[in-house]
């Protein structure tokens, strides 16, 4: 166990992680310089690679011929680098002993590094400090402010810090020195019964669903009989390896290694992140601590453009499931949009790739309506119920009190921002809890707002007003209680379920106007005109309409070019398909989400 | 039934136009090889079928096909006639422009057999032909159509455009006045359009003109409906209106889903069930006839729902869908399938439905392209 060195690397987006991963990998050989080439292993699923963030966990093995004269095999485990990711994040740095701290010596830090810096701190890891990109000139100007920022952080002295170029290659043999120096091996029995963490578990479709895993005790061989601790499930192992560049069968795995299983497992969600693995004949064995079922925070219809698709995208969404088990979703029925489903997602950008991944991996045109919190209802009578749809909040009459989850936000930003951000803050109700200056440039901000108003648009407001610099981080507090109002949509005098949003009272008229004007921008001129309403109950709270359409046709000549005349009716029908018809009006999808676009 | 049309299409102008673009060169030189062409091609296309084609319908077009000599259409005329059968009632028509229309040329039309002129007037508003890049004047607008009677012409279609840029509501009453006072069996009245590629466009893009405003269109567009109605024109097709069932033939045809053969640069056909198009490029067009090839530039084959498609689209655009046929060719009822959508637009008004007959009323024609895909739509999903 003594040769096992477990690490992670802690990064911002572009701070270059993938680069000093790949960079690992060719010092140890583990792929070749024309391997290379092909860049950037770790980020392998195309969505990610567009939006610059890593969804899916991976592990890498390498060997590594020390200075000292002994051969030590290192485990890089990678961690996802989104907000909405953070237990993920907090599982994959559990299977580690050491983090690699990567800080982009022109750039700082970013708060989503802090937050992750601090799990790995809580987490008992070693961390290295490395200020990546020395060979840019700018980083000249940069690097001490960007030291005394590490320091502060983590409490290290100067000299702790690494200084490397990824790109150029410079630094990485001291730095893979210090991995085996200062991380320590991992502690375990071989000999006692077996404990392993799952810290990652992906769906193949020809071998089912692979768990990746961290050995904390005793060993995982071929032909074991295992239980998942939380699920209680029992499987025979079909063939268990640690990974290369691809997965390498090594028939067992023990205490400190890292690597992977598959026992034809059919259900992801047997799987789950954190959950610890036992021989299935043991009993009473503890479970690996930090456990807990992630659970959806962001919840949206998603409905079928056309209602005859329902089924298949069913169909699209189980198979989604398959690879990524926090997605939850179950039938529902909108007046306006049909047969559909109601999906929880662990965030915004969750929803968003989800989204993503079903128009472009399964082909589906989906209608996604606003999306929103989990609110706790207490009525008047009976106990509290909890609502995931504006559309089951009860009459105002039978509520006696309305609950919203909170969220703890820090804020990491230039301090010439920090009037922008706190203004944006007190506009989305939040209040401020603690101020901590980094430097004397850079602050960290921490608040307390209603994740509701986090749902809505923030993050990119945020970075606008911050011109990119602030960056963000949070985790889920708490309940508590506000004064909250269903806004409802009409059209034509018929509510547009679909369109109904929760909002605080204190909002409500202001964003009943900026919603029916935003949905004027959206909702195209039609036969007749459409009249949109606004209104909180009964009591109607704006209104204005689209004009109905005066003018649509082509007169010309066309001489007998019926062909061209022909494409251009197709091109209008794409047009009128992507649109949902809801009573008389029709609807285009983007106007189901136009909530979000309104501008504070 | 089992005739055909047959369209012609002439590529040679004095001068484009600045809104134009039809295939059409200015360079009037290479007029003579492209008339050999164009004997070539029928003949070409002519050892394709077996038996001669019954002829409903010739349509020489263009381009200005008035500049060609008199004898070289004769030629043409008899070139056709040599391969196909002209049915007994044919209806021949020649697309002239006002300043290149002659009173001999117009009696040799007579004796050629053309029975029908579409003459190019566009406006009567002397500023709004400069602005088109018009080469002529009212006036001779006015004199062309004289003479066109004076030769003996008893069926005279003209082309109207409205919408022109700085175009008033006055001047266009205007121009509808002087249209009825000459009384043409025939009005086309286009909505200018910018088509990409022109100097009108370029001009809209360089701000040198501007549109004329979307309320303005509408009411010259409902004036000229309005206007021809009480002028005893009946309202056939969005942009077309006959007196006393003087519909242009060829174009009815077209309409109907009807056959036709196309020759010359740029024209389009329909035969069997393909639409094809010829090359865009005369010198091609010349050099590909010579080798002894169809100038065909591309085709497609028309099956399935694109026949559907173009059912409606063109029927609706025209006098209607006749229910009865539509079940007859297609086997879709569309009254019952679609039932609801034709009672809310019948309701309100967009179409007018009839026992044998499914057509736009004026305010349906106003929004046509959205009424159509609105109606395809429907049938499509009604076929699923
Ligand atoms: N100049 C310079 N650029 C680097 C260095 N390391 C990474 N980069 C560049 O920074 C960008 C982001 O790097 P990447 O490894 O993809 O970052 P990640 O998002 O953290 O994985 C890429 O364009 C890299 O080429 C370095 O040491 N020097
Ligand atoms: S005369 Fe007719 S074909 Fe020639 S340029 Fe003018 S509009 Fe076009």
């Amino acid at each position: 166990m003594k040769q096992f060195r477990n690490f992670c690397i802690i990064a911002h987006i572009d701070h270059g992680k993938s680069t000093l991963a790949d960079r690992l990998l060719e010092l140890t050989g583990r792929v070749s310089k024309r391997e290379m080439v092909m860049n950037q292993i770790l980020d392998d699923n195309p969505l990610e690679q567009e939006r610059g963030i890593t969804i899916k966990l991976h592990a890498i093995q390498m060997d590594y011929a020390a200075n000292d004269g002994n051969e030590y095999t290192l485990n890089l485990i990678d961690t996802p680098g989104h907000v909405d990711f953070s237990y993920e994040v907090s599982r994959s740095l559990a299977a580690c002993e050491g983090a690699i701290l990567i800080v982009d010596a022109t750039q700082g830090i970013e708060a989503q590094t802090i937050s992750n810096l601090y799990m790995a701190i809580d987490a008992d890891l070693e961390i290295i400090p490395v200020l990546n990109k020395i060979d840019l000139p700018s980083a000249e100007t940069t690097i001490e402010d960007v030291k005394h920022q590490i320091i502060e952080l983590i409490g290290c002295n100067e000299e702790d810090i690494y200084q490397i170029s990824a790109k150029k290659g410079t630094g990485i043999e001291a730095l893979l020195e210090a991995i085996v120096e200062k991380i320590p091996h991992p502690k375990g029995d071989p000999d006692a019964k077996l404990r392993a963490l799952i810290y990652d578990s992906i769906f193949d479709s020809y071998r089912g669903v692979i768990v990746n895993l961290r050995v904390f005790d005793g060993t995982l061989k071929e032909g074991d009989k295992i239980r998942f601790m939380a699920t209680d499930r029992v499987y025979d192992i079909d063939e268990v390896g640690i990974m290369y560049m691809n997965r390498h069968r090594t028939k067992e795995l023990s205490a400190g290694n890292v690597g992977y299983l598959s026992a034809s497992i059919r259900n992801l969600q047997d799987t789950k992140v954190g959950d610890t693995i036992v021989h299935a004949s043991e009993t009473g064995i503890e479970h690996i601590s930090g456990f807990t079922e992630v659970k959806p925070m962001v919840f949206s219809g998603i409905y079928p453009a056309d209602s005859d698709d329902f089924e298949s995208l069913r169909e699209s969404l189980s198979k989604l499931v398959l690879n990524d088990s926090a997605i939850t979703f179950e039938p529902e029925t909108s007046k306006a949009l049909g047969f559909g489903f109601r999906c929880g997602f662990l965030g915004l950008l969750h929803m968003e790739i989800v989204q993503e991944r079903l128009e472009r991996e399964f082909g589906q045109n989906i209608v996604t309506t606003v999306p929103n919190v989990r609110y706790t209802v207490f009525k008047n009578h009976g106990g509290p119920v909890s609502i995931d749809n504006p559309a089951q909040l009860p009459p105002p009459g039978e509520i006696s009190e309305l609950h919203e989850p909170y969220i703890k936000a820090q804020i990491i930003t230039p301090t010439e921002y920090v009037g922008n951000i706190m203004r944006l803050c007190m506009d989305r109700r939040g209040t401020i809890l603690d101020t901590v200056y980094l430097s004397t440039e850079r602050v960290d901000l921490s608040f307390e707002l209603p994740l509701a108003e986090v749902v809505f648009d923030f993050y990119d407001r945020l970075k606008s007003i911050s011109r990119g610099y602030a960056s963000l981080d949070y985790e889920i507090s708490d309940e508590k209680p506000a004064d909250l109002v269903k806004l409802d949509i009409m059209l034509n005098g018929e509510p547009v379920d679909a369109l109904s949003s929760i909002v605080h009272r204190s909002k409500a008229y202001e964003w009943g106007r900026k919603y029916c004007s935003k949905l004027k921008e959206l909702i195209p001129r039609q036969m007749f005109e459409v009249a949109i309403q606004a209104s909180i109950g009964a009591k109607v709270v704006s209104r204005t309409n689209v004009k109905a359409l005066r003018k649509n046709v082509t007169a010309k000549c066309y001489g007998g070019d019926i062909s061209r005349k022909r494409k251009l009716l197709e091109k209008q029908k794409k047009g009128k398909k992507r649109m949902k018809q809801v009573g008389s009006v029709e609807i285009p999808q983007e106007a189901f989400l136009a909530i979000l676009s309104i501008d504070d | 039934m089992n005739q055909s049309g047959i369209y012609i299409h002439f590529p040679f102008c004095e001068k484009k136009c600045s809104y134009c673009d039809f295939y059409s060169i200015e360079n009037l030189s290479k007029a003579c090889i492209f008339t050999n062409s164009l004997l070539s091609e029928i003949e070409l296309r002519s050892q394709r079928h077996e038996s001669k084609p019954n002829l409903s319908s010739i349509f020489i077009g263009g381009g200005t096909p008035s500049l060609l000599p008199p004898e070289s259409i004769g030629r043409i005329l008899q070139s056709i006639k040599s391969h196909f059968s002209f049915g007994e009632d044919i209806e021949i028509t020649i697309e002239c422009n006002p300043d290149s229309t002659l009173l001999e040329n117009l009696h040799d039309y007579r004796k050629l057999g053309i029975n029908r002129i579409s003459l190019g007037v566009q406006s009567f508003a002397r500023d709004e032909l400069i602005s088109l890049g018009r080469l002529h004047t009212p006036e001779q607008a006015a004199a062309a159509f004289h003479s066109a009677r004076s030769a003996g012409f008893d069926n005279i279609g003209i082309d109207l455009i409205f919408a022109v840029p700085g175009q008033s509501a006055r001047s266009w009453s205007r121009t509808i006045d002087k249209a009825l006072e000459l009384g043409p069996n025939h009005i086309s009245a286009y909505s200018l359009i910018y088509e990409k590629g022109t100097p009108l466009y370029k001009s809209l893009a360089d701000g040198d003109v501007s549109r004329v405003r979307e309320n303005d269109e509408v009411i010259y567009y409902e004036t000229i409906i309005h206007r021809l109605a009480a002028g005893g024109y009946e309202h056939y097709e969005v942009s077309n209106f006959a007196l006393s069932g003087k519909y242009c033939r060829h174009n009815l045809d077209i309409w109907h889903g009807g056959r036709y053969f196309a020759f010359g640069p740029s024209a389009h056909g329909y035969i069997g069930n393909q639409r094809y198009w010829n090359v865009r490029n005369i010198d091609e067009y010349i050099f590909l006839v010579g080798k002894g090839r169809l100038p065909v530039s591309g085709c497609e084959e028309i099956s399935g729902f694109d026949c559907i498609a173009e059912r409606i689209m063109l029927g609706l655009r025209a006098d209607g869908i006749d229910p009865g046929r539509f079940q007859a060719d297609f086997g879709i009822d569309i009254k019952s399938d679609i039932a609801g959508l034709i009672e809310s637009l019948a309701e309100h008004n967009f179409i007018i439905p009839n026992e044998s007959n499914i057509r736009l009323s004026k305010k349906g024609y106003l929004i046509a392209d959205e009424l159509i895909a609105k109606v395809v739509l429907a049938i499509e999903k009604a076929m699923n």
